[in-house]
């Protein structure tokens, strides 16, 4: 897409190929902020195909050990902002690989819940419901998301 | 805690002693018979599966982020990404996205975080290889802070060059290949050394994203 801020990342390109790239963040919250990006404009994780999937994760796995060897850190992280609700700001898929020491102002630590067994019951049920198919999803669903995708992103603002 | 008495210091100078001499593969035994997710990928102590393929499991987080936080592992112990076999990392990464689905679908989330964390400092706990799948709503209390630093051209130019370089030996990619793409990339880039950010396409692009559900959803 003409007007998406990662369509439009060129500049300061790691890697690319064909289908995927690594891009310096262009805001990034470290030193070495990393994006690992589909080329094609996806929004979110369930739009990337699985065929590219794991070049993907290939790609942000070697991204994660040149970060580690280069810019003398402690560890590194994998983060993916999967919709607005989950801190997303531009609107095409990226894997964030950020290069971590301590106190370096990022907090990707949680406050943990307490849930009662009724309610865990509850979540797994409700998970289990959907089919454990380990593979690709059905065609017919992909091409469904992507219909719905389309006609959607068609409407005016 | 108590100062440690010269009993423990001989049992931990004992056990380092141990360590140090078993080979990789029984140090990989004994680290799996220590670690609590390779028992509950054997069926030896109990969790709330709500995935599973012949290598790959994903439980329910006994202490979640947000009710349906899910720890997706492979079942062979690895302690960090870089230890993963390419074809089980592409495997737990194609069950990541469809676990991800599923929690929007079946909890009605409105969005997925996917954090996975390679050593302490990273926020590691955990000695397996974990993705924490924590689905999300707005107001839910959870805050996930990326601070933003500002860096100069001249930074982001060794930044990309250094990684970038090791990226690309990481790869197998030659050195030919890889001095001719920095220089066709980095070439507008110094002539224009400080071009300002671009700023109205996030908007736009912040528009569609506030119905992302619509895609999954209809």
């Amino acid at each position: 897409m003409a007007d998406c801020a990662f369509c439009a990342a060129t500049e300061h390109v790691l890697f690319e190929d064909a289908d995927i790239k690594a891009v310096l963040a262009p805001e990034p919250a470290v030193p070495g902020h990393t994006l690992v990006l589909p080329k094609q404009h996806v929004t979110i994780f369930e739009q990337v195909p699985d065929k590219i999937i794991g070049r993907l994760f290939s790609l942000a796995n070697k991204v994660s050990s040149a970060l580690f060897e280069t810019m003398k850190v402690q560890g590194t992280n994998v983060f993916i902002e999967n919709g607005v609700a989950a801190g997303q700001k531009i609107a095409h898929f990226a894997i964030h690989i950020l290069p971590r020491k301590e106190g370096d102002g990022i907090d990707l630590q949680w406050q943990t819940r307490q849930l009662s067994e009724e309610e865990m019951a509850t979540i797994e049920l409700k998970l289990k419901e959907k089919p454990m198919v380990p593979q690709e999803p059905a065609k017919k669903q992909l091409a469904e998301d992507n219909y719905l995708w389309r006609s959607w992103n068609r409407r005016p603002g | 805690m108590a100062d440690p008495t010269p009993e423990d210091l001989k049992k931990a100078e004992e056990l380092k002693k141990k360590l140090e001499s078993m080979t990789p593969e029984q140090l990989r035994e004994f680290q799996k018979k220590n670690c609590i997710f390779c028992q509950i990928a054997s069926g030896k102590v109990n969790a709330k599966k709500i995935y599973e393929d012949e290598a790959v499991i994903g439980i329910l987080d006994i202490n979640p982020a947000n009710p349906g936080h899910v720890l997706l592992l492979p079942k062979e112990h690895h302690m960090i990404l870089p230890q993963l076999p390419d074809d089980l990392r592409e495997r737990i990464f194609i069950a990541a996205k469809k676990i991800s689905n599923d929690l929007l679908k079946a909890l009605d989330a409105r969005g997925t975080n996917i954090v996975v964390a390679n050593g302490p400092a990273a926020g590691q706990r955990a000695q397996h290889f974990t993705v924490h799948i924590i689905p999300r709503k707005e107001g839910d209390g959870l805050k996930f802070a990326l601070p933003e630093i500002k860096m100069s051209e001249m930074e982001r130019l060794e930044t990309a060059s250094a990684v970038g370089g090791r990226l690309n030996e990481l790869l197998g990619i030659k050195k030919e290949e890889q001095e001719e793409k920095p220089k066709k990339k980095s070439q507008p880039a110094s002539e224009t050394p400080k071009s300002p950010p671009k700023k109205e396409p996030r908007k736009s692009g912040k528009v569609d994203l506030d119905d992302i559900l619509k895609v999954l959803h209809g």
